[in-house]
């Protein structure tokens, strides 16, 4: 790995700094460590250049917020209006959309109709898709003892079963 | 005719029902990321799939038009806010609404007058199918009709129903009613959507989950909470009548005297008076006025109607003495009806 301040040299040492409840990793060569003051000569960390340096920003500069591919949405935009910029968002952020969606809904499954686009394959392979996920996710709240949340599921899959007989 | 011109099921108490989908197409971002080619684009799309349908684009209507729109629930404050090429498809009935450029490419709206959301729901879903031949829709197996707000993920779908509640009102039961609603997924608003106040007793109701139900469960669950609502009015309604029968009469026919006779009716008195004028007819303290024809006074005394209907007509005059003039002869025909000698209520 390249040192993250030259980008030249190897780097040789790794550094953690834990402050409050921020955690950053810096892989540095030699001679930036040196530098930056990482190293005050016996190896052990300037604590007070290493706070200064994080309160202006100087080491951890944070990396640019990943944005939608096909809309140019960042998460801090979706935050903000509580709204989505594309159908695409709903993957790019999946990790933190689904969970919200759960929580508006009581569920993240849709049941309902869909367009002819869909229809085109059969029919069954959506229904059956639906009921392993479903599964897999009683089983899982079951494995976290969330008997509540298990107890939807199973609702759902025998509403499903139902539907499909 | 327009929904609120007709009466429908239950029409002494829900005045009309009302389905909306959100749809977006796959191919274009939501209407906030969209540039002004594309939304022309979307509404070319709409305007091939809906013939017959009449456009009203929002791109230099006058502001008091788009108003008399949104008064009269075809169209939404949103729509006229949101900036570039948009408009609205109206069917010849007036009871298909589709809004292209809102929040989402396309809000599918049907009003039915009375108490039918399952007529409202076939009719929306048949347009649907219209739509989405013209471009496949934004869907996703798992969270289905994808919408640019999470809240209407699934199937898209609001159903709700205006209803004429001044007993309930009264008894202030709306809050208890508000907080029971909430848990069943159910919203209960004013007149105008999201943050308007209940004006003459009117409300909508509709439901808040969308994902994880089927449409026909969000119609059947927003029907029983219905009837259950239209029960506790009407049992209201019937103990009032049979307790307080002079209170009752005094306050119809008072409202009655008042619109028949005044020349300046401020918006707020005219909803009040004609809330209680509308509950006369109801449980038959007044005569001689249709349902349907109230339930026209109740939206064309708006401003935004009003100011429109003016401007047809050339009479441009202060709106208090519009909406007066426009509410008396009505009011003189109940009127006319008590002082006949066979009088409808004992």
């Amino acid at each position: 790995m390249k040192c993250q301040h030259c980008g030249n040299n190897e780097a040789e040492y790794q550094y953690t700094i834990v402050i409050g409840d921020k955690q950053i990793d810096r892989y540095l060569c030699a001679d930036c460590a040196k530098q930056l003051g990482y190293e005050n000569g016996n190896g052990t960390l300037s604590f007070d250049q290493l706070f200064s340096d994080f309160l202006s920003a100087k080491v951890y500069a944070p990396t640019p917020e990943a944005a939608c591919p096909r809309c140019g949405d960042t998460w801090s935009d979706i935050q903000k209006s509580g709204k989505v910029g594309c159908a695409a968002c709903y993957q790019t952020f999946a990790d933190r959309l689904l969970p919200f969606v759960q929580k508006i809904h009581g569920t993240g499954i849709h049941v309902g109709r869909a367009p002819r686009q869909e229809q085109r394959d059969p029919s069954q392979t959506q229904t059956e898709a639906l009921l392993a996920q479903l599964q897999a996710q009683l089983d899982a709240a079951v494995a976290e003892q969330n008997y509540e949340q298990a107890a939807v599921y199973r609702d759902e899959i025998r509403a499903l079963m139902g539907g499909g007989a | 005719m327009s929904f609120y011109e007709q009466t429908g099921p239950q029409g002494e108490i829900v005045v009309s029902s009302r389905v909306r989908l959100a749809r977006n197409f796959q191919d274009h971002p939501f209407p906030g990321r969209m540039t002004n080619e594309e939304k022309q684009a979307v509404l070319h799309l709409a305007e091939k799939s809906l013939p017959g349908y009449t456009c009203l684009s929002m791109n230099g209507m006058r502001p008091t038009e788009a108003s008399a729109l949104v008064e009269r629930h075809l169209a939404s404050r949103e729509l006229l806010s949101a900036g570039g090429p948009r408009g609205v498809f109206l069917s010849e009935d007036e009871c298909v609404s589709v809004m292209v450029g809102e929040e989402d490419h396309l809000r599918i709206q049907v009003l039915c007058a009375g108490f039918a959301p399952d007529a409202a729901l076939k009719r929306a879903q048949a347009v649907d199918r219209m739509l989405e031949q013209a471009a496949p829709y934004a869907f996703d197996r798992k969270l289905g009709y994808l919408t640019k707000c999470p809240t209407n993920l699934g199937t898209g779908l609001r159903a709700g129903v205006m209803m004429h509640l001044p007993m309930l009102t009264e008894r202030g039961a709306i809050r208890d009613l508000t907080a029971s609603l909430n848990k069943l997924g159910f919203i209960i608003r004013g007149l105008y959507g999201e943050g308007t106040a209940a004006q003459g007793d009117l409300y909508q109701i509709s439901n808040q989950v969308t994902l994880g139900i089927t449409e026909e469960e969000i119609v059947s669950r927003l029907k029983q909470v219905t009837g259950s609502i239209l029960a506790q009015e009407t049992d209201l309604r019937q103990k009032y009548k049979s307790v307080f029968p002079a209170k009752l009469l005094d306050r119809c026919q008072r409202a009655v005297g008042l619109l028949a006779t005044a020349r300046l009716l401020p918006q707020q008195e005219a909803m009040q008076l004609c809330s209680r004028m509308r509950l006369g007819l109801a449980v038959g303290c007044l005569a001689g006025v249709s349902m349907a024809e109230m339930n026209r006074l109740l939206f064309e005394m708006q401003p935004g109607c009003l100011v429109t209907r003016g401007r047809q007509t050339q009479t441009y005059r202060n709106l208090d003495q519009m909406r007066a003039d426009m509410v008396r002869p009505i009011a003189q025909k109940a009127m006319a009806a008590l002082l006949q000698p066979s009088e409808p209520s004992e």
